[in-house]
């Protein structure tokens, strides 16, 4: 077997391959003695036609579809040999057999590209700090209190911290209910934010049974129009609970923190410390994903289409099982644009990772694989070696060899730490200048 | 001019007798005797025939009933010949399909 690797371009390269008829000689006549069982002739039982008068019958559509056959084992075969990984579906473009004498094929792959990867070492990159106010914990706070807030039946409505049980209806200008618009047993805590002033305001000394009015505006655009909608409703208080805030005692300290707090300033510590873990995962992958940007923008390139195809598919098919699982419908043209930038990005970064695990010589050997398996051990009880073998067989090692670059990416990166709320106060005066530019 | 071969005669069975024996079957002419056969045979394949063996057979009889009453016909008699070769030398029969 005579075979040549032509490039044709940094992405795209061609294999042609020569076989002598000795080479392809088996695999002919096993083609032939496979096809011979399905073919039928007056005169002959199913797979009893003589050779010689299939070979002059359908000898040439055999042969043709034998020559396929071996043209893609040998394709895998020179692939396996050269470790050339084709990342699009190869093409024959070039199939020729001359009968008795050899067969030559040539087919068209690409491959990810070889790259001088430049500026990922020292690159500056913004690390987003959040810091953790007092007014924070004291939120937590009051949201674990209301959470585990109980209910006592009142006869009236007093001040905020009331639930009340609400049907309302709703009414024309004149009072006259609107049919079909009633709805009933609403449960509504006065405390919400959310709740309008003046259902607020109006429910205020109402006892059970007794109704009041109440009226909001709808305020909602209609392509560039706003539109407005009056809704007048009649509301009869049917229930009403006062919210009871729990003690704060070592039960209420001790239920919440899931037993990991007797007081307050226990409580405070482990709401800090949660915010704290947080805030410095989200502070990470905030630069994590500032540093790949700026290294994939330090090195632009054209990665192979097959390439990103292969990694849009995965992505449009990642997204239809999201949706499906959470009822959602799914529109395949918008779907497909949004997947497009995402993919071609996706490869991108995958292109350069591997050229430089390539150049700094970052690999994952069987010992990373150990330290990794014996860790997760630990938590499931599994054995290392099973584990071990799983991660063989799964593709863990290339997320692993993923992190390893990753990790050693943030260690050569130059950090610059930014406050949270600088930061976006800094965002905002962008915003708003880019807005004026715009009016002018 | 009749012709005296009609076809090679293409079977299971006759594979079978042409790959053991090295004898050759074609449906011949009804009216054409053995030395008739021979020559066709010499002039079309150019090759020498020892012997030649016929069978006649006849045509079968067919009936059809239908709503207007009885059918019935033949289908066409024929006949086989069986021919031997000398020693090493063979028909390309399968280029005569």
């Amino acid at each position: 077997m005579d075979t040549r690797i032509n490039k044709i371009s940094d992405i795209e390269k061609e294999i042609e391959v020569i076989l002598g008829y000795d080479e392809i000689k088996k695999e002919l006549e096993e083609a032939y003695h496979k096809e011979r069982k399905n073919i039928a002739m007056p005169g002959f039982r199913k797979g009893k036609v003589p050779m010689g008068m299939i070979k002059k019958m359908y000898g040439e559509a055999i042969e043709y579809k034998a020559c396929e056959d071996i043209a893609n084992d040998k394709f895998f075969e020179v692939m396996k040999s050269s470790e050339l990984q084709p990342v699009n579906t190869p093409s024959l473009t070039d199939l020729n057999y001359e009968k008795e004498k050899q067969l030559t094929f040539k087919v068209k792959f690409q491959v990810k590209p070889e790259l001088e990867v430049k500026d990922y070492k020292g690159v500056e990159v913004e690390k987003i700090i959040f810091k953790i106010r007092d007014e924070d914990i004291d939120g937590e706070i009051a949201r674990l209190k209301q959470s585990n807030s109980s209910f006592e039946e009142t006869d009236v409505v007093e001040g905020k911290d009331v639930k009340v049980n609400l049907d309302l209806q709703r009414v024309d200008e004149n009072g006259t209910p609107v049919d079909g618009t009633k709805k009933e047993n609403l449960d509504v805590n006065l405390n919400d934010p959310n709740v309008h002033p003046d259902l607020f305001e109006n429910s205020q000394g109402k006892k059970v049974g007794e109704t009041f009015k109440f009226h909001f505006v709808d305020e909602h655009m209609h392509g560039e129009e706003v539109h407005k909608v009056d809704y007048h409703y009649d509301v009869e208080v049917k229930n009403i609970e006062k919210i009871v805030s729990p003690e704060e005692n070592e039960e209420f300290f001790k239920k919440v923190s899931r037993d990991k707090a007797s007081n307050m300033d226990e409580l405070k510590a482990i709401i800090k410390e949660e915010f704290d873990k947080y805030n410095e995962k989200q502070s990470d992958d905030l630069f994590t994903n500032a540093l790949i940007n700026k290294i994939v923008e330090n090195n632009d390139f054209t990665p192979p289409s097959g390439y990103v195809d292969s990694i849009r598919e995965n992505i449009i098919k990642m997204e239809k099982e999201n949706a499906k699982r959470q009822g959602q419908m799914v529109h395949d043209v918008l779907l497909n644009e949004q997947a497009a930038p995402r993919a071609e990005f996706t490869a991108k970064w995958q292109i350069i990772l591997e050229n430089i695990a390539r150049v700094e010589e970052i690999t994952v050997n069987d010992d990373d694989l150990k330290e990794m398996a014996a860790k997760d051990a630990e938590k499931t009880g599994i054995s290392v070696d099973k584990l071990v073998n799983y991660y063989k067989e799964s593709g863990r090692k290339d997320s692993l060899l993923d992190d390893k670059i990753l990790n050693f990416l943030k260690d050569n990166a130059v950090v610059k730490e930014v406050d949270a709320e600088e930061k976006a106060k800094e965002n905002q005066e962008a915003a708003k200048e880019s807005e004026d530019k715009s009016e002018e | 001019m009749r012709n005296i071969l009609v076809k090679p005669l293409i079977t299971e069975k006759m594979t079978a007798i042409t790959e053991g024996q090295m004898k050759y079957g074609f449906v011949v002419d009804v009216r054409a005797n053995k030395v008739e056969i021979k020559k066709a045979i010499k002039e079309k394949f150019d090759v020498d025939v020892v012997t030649v063996n016929t069978l006649r057979y006849k045509g079968k009889t067919k009936t059809q009933f239908t709503k207007r009453g009885r059918f019935s016909g033949k289908t066409p008699q024929f006949k086989k010949a069986i021919v031997t070769l000398k020693p090493d030398q063979t028909i390309d029969i399968f280029g005569e399909v």
